[in-house]
């Protein structure tokens, strides 16, 4: 029994020792936290793919901030793209195009030299494809169509491109560029579209990567193409698709799926347009618009076909006062409709300056086009002449879609003179003098300052140099600032160009 | 005893029963109707409608003759003739132009049979069968394989594919004198297996045709009244 006892206490013991709490003597320094700041607060930077990233990263270290290329004594430091070290720089120097992965994670280790206390931070990099935004270029040289893509910061050309990505030729007839979405993918980048007069049909070129995707002629009834089929133009809206075709034919497709640029097939037979109308050229409506206009030459008429039931109408004016004497008539064009300048409007109705020549000037209509589903009217809002003394026969022109009060047009001399018209007090002045006749205007789409606008104009000569002039305010103020850049493409005569602008929302 | 004979009788029977080979690499030739290159089953009967046809007043249909043998340096006849008793046309209604022949060198060939459309045609359907006899350049093929039946006609019956979605989405009411005009604007009669992008865009080749005709002062009317495509058809 004592010996239980004794065992017990033991034990007892034994038990309270473990409840010994340890009063260890230790010393602890004060650890400096490290807050890392790569671009901002960002999570995200968004260079394009072409830069260089150069990032100098902020530390925020004992209640200072500073460049983490000041504190190389203090700390060691290590990059990362995607768990792969690229540097150990505290500046990273690094081309965009070699980080790997479509959306890499950029990852910055920074270790305190002292202590060892270790901090990481890091963005995601959302790079700015290298065709997304940028100048393309048709032209012709030695009977072949020739498309060149032409940076928008650098201006880098990246000539005959289609050539080199496809190694194929376009051909000797490609005659128009655009740039394209599919209605329900407007989060989609634009592709480009390349209309060719003949029977090898339009290509469709990726806009990221600019390799061919698709051939409209794939895209016909049975695989069988209508007789002496050559297409003319090809106009993209939400829901619909129209095809012009050499002998003033059209053939209207519905997307089965409006989230793809192709879907759906063409009719291979012509759409009826009663009273032996036929059609000569038609100009795509803005892409929010829903609208393509149509121009019945032989008779005098405008069409509009609408994204609003595909249906192919007639455009008449409204009902209400008669419009003044001596207007063109749309239903009775007694003058050539030459061009058609669309304005950034709503869905379904917009506005358009509609611009004649009569052999020897020209005159210029502005319309509001209402689609009412059944019928089409226009709203006559007046019509004045147009460059009088200074545009010619060969004068092309350009209006900003987004700034109504702009319109560039050829002119003068030789047709080497870029003039600017402000349709608000109806005056035409000159912009920008060249030593070769014009051949194309075109205008960039960029954002400025978070509003969608125009900032910049391409103008092709005919002597195959490609100009950049500015067109925001103070250039427009200061003809010294007119000039952005000079490129002597030597890629043959301008036919067709554009600026290639992005995704579809941008078009909203 | 007795079963012993009824045994052997049974055995004499059944060695009758053994199939009368053909000897496919023989001196012999035979020759035999087939539905097409690959199949070489029974010969399966022929139906035509010359609605399927706008505007042909005779149309002819190849028959497929092939080849059990060897090949010759020569043209064989072939002898094909009519069987009265299971042919309801009249012998104005059809024509074997000739020369019905195994051209040299070929182990098939096709037969002309020329139909002839007529108003009769349009109220009934006539059936006319061939059959091939024996002849010193051929034996028989297959028994499946020795006659064939054609029907023919000028009428036009509601396909399956024009259904309820047809009608509401693209076509309307179905009749026959719509479906012979559908069949004449796009000049295709079946959309079984057709994609909606395509069944559109025949409805829309439709839909032009008529309005193409009235503007012509064509009138288009069936039982239903003016002959339109759906108001759906977009």
């Amino acid at each position: 029994m004592k010996q239980i006892t004794i065992y017990s206490l033991l034990s007892g013991l034994l038990l309270l020792s473990s409840c010994y709490k340890d009063k260890g003597n230790y010393d602890y320094a004060t650890l400096n936290k490290v807050t890392i700041l790569i671009d901002g607060d960002a999570n995200y930077i968004t260079p394009r793919v072409a830069d260089t990233l150069h990032i100098d990263p902020r530390l925020i270290y004992r209640g200072d901030t500073l460049r983490a290329s000041t504190l190389t004594e203090t700390f060691a430091f290590t990059w990362y793209c995607n768990d792969e070290q690229i540097s150990s720089s505290p500046v990273l120097d690094y081309p965009v195009r070699k980080l790997t992965g479509a959306r890499p994670y950029l990852k910055l280790k920074v270790v305190n030299k002292n202590d060892a206390s270790t901090f990481l931070d890091g963005v995601t990099v959302d790079a700015i494809p290298a065709y997304l935004t940028g100048w393309v270029v048709l032209t012709k040289k030695d009977n072949r169509s020739i498309i060149s893509f032409i940076d928008p910061v650098s201006f880098e050309v990246n000539a005959d491109f289609y050539t080199t990505v496809s190694e194929k030729e376009l051909g000797p007839n490609a005659m128009e560029l655009k740039e394209i979405w599919a209605g329900a993918g407007i989060t989609n980048p634009g592709n480009i579209l390349i209309v060719r007069n003949d029977g090898g049909g339009n290509i469709e070129l990726d806009g990221i990567t600019l390799n061919a995707i698709s051939n409209s002629n794939n895209f016909f009834l049975g695989n069988t193409l209508p007789p002496d089929f050559r297409p003319r133009g090809e106009f993209y809206m939400w829901d619909y698709t129209l095809m012009l075709d050499d002998n003033g034919n059209i053939y209207m497709r519905k997307h089965v799926d409006n989230s793809l640029t192709q879907s759906g097939v063409y009719p291979n037979k012509p759409m009826f347009i009663g009273g032996g109308v036929q059609f000569d050229k038609g100009w795509d409506g803005t892409f929010l618009s829903g609208q393509t206009l149509l121009y019945d030459k032989t008779q005098g008429k405008l069409f509009l076909a609408s994204d609003n039931g595909g249906a192919v109408l007639p455009v008449n004016y409204m009902p209400g006062p008669p419009v003044p004497p001596g207007t063109t008539l749309i239903n009775a064009m007694d003058k050539e409709l030459v061009y058609v300048g669309r304005l950034q409007q709503g869905r379904f109705t917009s506005s358009y300056y509609l611009v004649f020549f009569d052999g020897t000037k020209y005159y210029q209509q502005k319309v509001m086009i209402m689609d009412q589903r059944f019928t089409v009217s226009a709203l006559f809002m007046g019509e004045t002449p147009l460059g009088a003394g200074t545009a010619n026969a060969q004068s092309v022109f350009c209006q900003l879609p987004r700034i109504e009060n702009y319109m560039f047009y050829s002119g003068g001399s030789g047709n080497k003179t870029l003039y600017l018209h402000e349709q608000g007090p109806g005056m035409s002045s000159e912009y920008f003098t060249f030593d070769s006749p014009i051949k194309i205007i075109t205008a960039a789409q960029n954002n400025i300052m978070g509003i969608n606008t125009h900032d910049q104009l391409m103008v092709a000569l005919e002597n195959g140099d490609v100009y950049i002039l500015g067109i925001l305010s103070d250039q427009l103020a200061d003809p010294s600032k007119r000039l952005i850049k000079k490129i002597v493409l030597n890629q043959g005569l301008p036919v067709s160009g554009m600026y290639k602008t992005g995704f579809g929302y941008y078009q909203m | 005893m007795k079963h012993f004979y009824l045994i052997t009788l049974l055995g004499c029977w059944l060695m009758s029963c053994k199939k009368d080979a053909v000897d496919a690499f023989g001196e012999t030739s035979y020759v035999y109707l087939a539905n097409n290159l690959s199949d070489s089953s029974s010969v399966k009967p022929i139906e035509y409608s010359f609605a399927f046809h706008p505007g042909a007043n005779k149309d002819t249909i190849p028959l497929l003759i092939k080849l059990i043998g060897r090949l010759s340096d020569e043209d064989r006849p072939v002898e094909l003739a009519v069987d009265a008793s299971n042919t309801t046309a009249l012998p104005g209604d059809y024509e074997l132009p000739g020369p019905n022949v195994l051209r040299s060198r070929r182990a098939f060939d096709t037969i002309a049979l020329v139909l002839h459309n007529s108003d009769r045609l349009k109220t009934g359907k006539f059936k006319l069968r061939l059959f091939l006899n024996e002849s010193t350049f051929f034996r028989l093929g297959p028994p499946g394989n020795r006659y064939i039946d054609i029907t023919f006609s000028d009428m036009i019956a509601r396909p399956k594919w024009w259904n309820e979605d047809m009608e509401r989405l693209f076509l309307d009411a179905y009749s026959d004198t719509k479906y012979r005009l559908f069949i004449e604007a796009t000049g295709i009669a079946d959309l079984t297996g057709a994609t909606e992008t395509e069944k559109r865009a025949y409805a829309i080749i439709f839909r032009d045709f008529l309005a193409r005709g009235r503007e012509n002062g064509e009138v288009y009317v069936d039982e239903h009244g003016q002959i339109n495509v759906s108001p759906n058809l977009l």
